[in-house]
């Protein structure tokens, strides 16, 4: 019989699932260069819904967990084709010239021209589900030289001392990410012309006009500098999935902090089962060491009612 | 049946293991299993039992022995050398198949208790008579003016060659439970029996278990109550960048009930804590 048990039920499992999905939140920016336009974004993300579930295989499901976007702020620098107006005779003079010649007025002389950013957060809904089993891993401390006696390494700052960790390790990871809402395209081509608008805003009227005449459909130009198919959802999504890689980042999240990264338990072996203590006797040393000891065999399961722990002392 | 079918979370400790914690503190931390004069423990021959500690204690120059006064000769400025051992100590939770307890605590042990097995070795430096001879007082002198106080002295150690040493196998039952003293709820073990085998005659071996259980139940014990408070455990602190707040699990006794009349119970060689677990 093992020296020692410890079990918790599913109710712990499923309040600690909600403490720690309400808990969870996380944040990144990038940016990045594509040739005709630019782009960055910025996301700030938590998490909800979903259902967790002990399983009698030794396993724990997670379903339909939401991730929930506070803020995913995507921001499109694009680079126009130069349009030059003006700089054509207006009173000519006969075989010399001209007397008054209309203004040349160049736009989109930059790179970008314009930038506009699209506030999708609210237009983008995710999901993720996880069946993963428990896992006890033995960690050596790899830094600590070799001969090193356990207290020393408890000593050592940072502390050298191996581990038990305890993961949550996934079989299965669905993430179904970027399901974005049709409204998109407008929302693309109302930022697009403000953009512009803003631009042309100190030319006058004609001139303006003119601008837009030869640009033609705003809407049009943006989806062919940005070489966007018909579907922008897909586009948009796959600038974010793929070329930013945040469908690998919060996959990769996700697998770190149930696999490797973030064991949710650790327990320190051998074990400090008695703390240092003042020497009983007058003189040195003042401290005496801590009492530890060796834990072995231990190894975590689960069914469908409970997690078991269970270990010897060695 | 599931272990937490009537609780949270479920802790048992199985006897095997508690009695390798026992031998692991007693190698870790032998002064507190051993006593002695300041002569005796800079001469550890003269100990009734070896000590063996591990390894880190000579590292760290850590202490064999807690040292002790010596043990004062009433009515003079002289003390002898002595010491007290724990060599050996066994816990067996009910039913009990660890050791055998005396008939005089009425095996075998009861329902929801546990026994202690204690051999302890102690011995006085009782000199030899050659050297008592030598240190036997003078008279007073008659003529010594009689209004002199007399100063302190320290104690003087009457020298010794080796120890007395005796060894004794003391055993008692009891058991844990969790009791309210001003309306929290505090662990506690109890006594319920205490003999020292084979100590003639019985008038004194009543009299030393009666003391000993003495100072077991008024001093001991009660130094050993642990206060149930709330005990909150971090499972996100590793993950500080993607869990600002602690995800905190808080840790209580569950109340005994028709389904849980034991808690803790002492059962199938082991000690059972059921715990009621609340996330916050």
């Amino acid at each position: 019989m093992a020296h020692i048990t410890i079990a918790a039920s599913e109710k712990v499992f499923k309040g600690l699932f909600e403490a720690i999905r309400d808990n969870f939140r996380f944040t990144r920016s990038d940016s990045g260069d594509f040739g005709p336009f630019n782009a960055a974004y910025s996301l700030e993300a938590h998490l909800q819904g979903g259902n967790v579930d002990l399983r009698a295989d030794n396993t724990v499901q997670i379903k339909e967990l939401d991730i929930k976007w506070d803020k995913l702020d995507l921001t499109l620098g694009i680079d126009i084709p130069e349009i030059c107006v003006g700089g054509f005779c207006i009173i000519p003079i006969p075989f010399d010239g001209c007397l008054l010649e209309a203004p040349k007025i160049c736009v989109f002389s930059a790179d970008p021209d314009i930038s506009f950013t699209l506030p999708l957060g609210g237009l983008i809904t995710s999901e993720i589900s996880v069946t993963a089993s428990l896992l006890m891993k033995y960690a050596t401390n790899t830094a600590r030289p070799s001969g090193m006696n356990d207290w020393d390494a408890q000593d050592a700052t940072p502390s050298l001392a191996n581990h038990w960790q305890l993961f949550i390790d996934p079989k299965f990871i669905d993430v179904d990410i970027f399901d974005i809402a049709d409204i998109v395209g407008d929302l693309l081509e109302k930022a697009a012309n403000a953009a512009i608008d803003n631009l042309l805003g100190f030319l006058p009227d004609w001139a303006r006009d003119l601008i837009k005449a030869i640009l033609g459909s705003v809407i049009d130009l943006i989806r062919k500098i940005l070489d966007i198919p018909d579907d922008i959802q897909e586009w948009i999504s796959n600038l974010l999935k793929v070329s930013f890689g945040i469908l690998d980042f919060i996959l990769q999240l996700v697998a770190d902090y149930l696999a490797n990264k973030y064991p949710i338990q650790l327990i320190e072996d051998p074990y400090p089962i008695l703390p240092a203590a003042n020497n009983p006797n007058p003189g040195a040393p003042l401290r005496i060491v801590p009492v530890k000891i060796p834990i072995r065999d231990l190894k975590v399961f689960n069914d469908d009612k409970e997690m078991v722990l269970q270990g010897n002392v060695g | 049946m599931g272990f937490t079918d009537n609780c949270d979370i479920f802790a048992s400790f199985h006897e095997d293991g508690f009695n390798q914690i026992l031998s692991h503190i007693k190698s870790q931390r032998p002064s507190l299993f051993n006593y002695a004069t300041a002569d005796v423990a800079k001469n550890r021959e003269l100990l009734c039992s070896a000590i063996e500690p591990h390894p880190i204690i000579f590292i760290r120059n850590n202490p064999l022995v807690t040292i002790m006064d010596p043990l004062p000769v009433p009515g003079t400025n002289y003390g002898v050398n002595f010491a007290v051992q724990i060599v050996e100590m066994k816990i067996d939770f009910h039913p009990g198949n660890q050791f055998n307890l005396p008939p005089e605590l009425n095996p075998p042990l009861n329902v929801q208790r546990l026994g202690i097995k204690l051999r302890l070795c102690g011995g006085i430096g009782c000199p030899g008579k050659d050297i008592i001879d030598q240190f036997i007082p003078l008279p007073e002198d008659p003529d010594k003016n009689p209004n002199r106080q007399q100063e302190k002295v320290p104690l003087i150690l009457l020298p010794v060659r080796q120890l007395t040493c005796f060894c004794l196998d003391a055993y008692a039952t009891g058991g844990i439970r969790i009791v309210n003293y001003h309306g929290r709820p505090y662990l506690e073990p109890f006594l319920d029996g205490f003999e020292i085998v084979d100590i003639e005659p019985t008038g004194l071996e009543n009299s030393i278990e009666c003391y000993v259980v003495l100072t077991l139940k008024l001093s001991v014990l009660p130094g050993l109550r642990i206060l149930l408070k709330e005990m909150p455990l971090n499972l996100t602190q590793g993950a500080p960048d993607l869990f600002p707040k602690p995800t905190n699990i808080v840790l209580s006794p569950t109340s005994v009930s028709p389904t849980l009349p034991n808690n803790p119970a002492i059962e199938e060689d082991l000690l059972k804590v059921f715990i009621k677990a609340e996330v916050i």
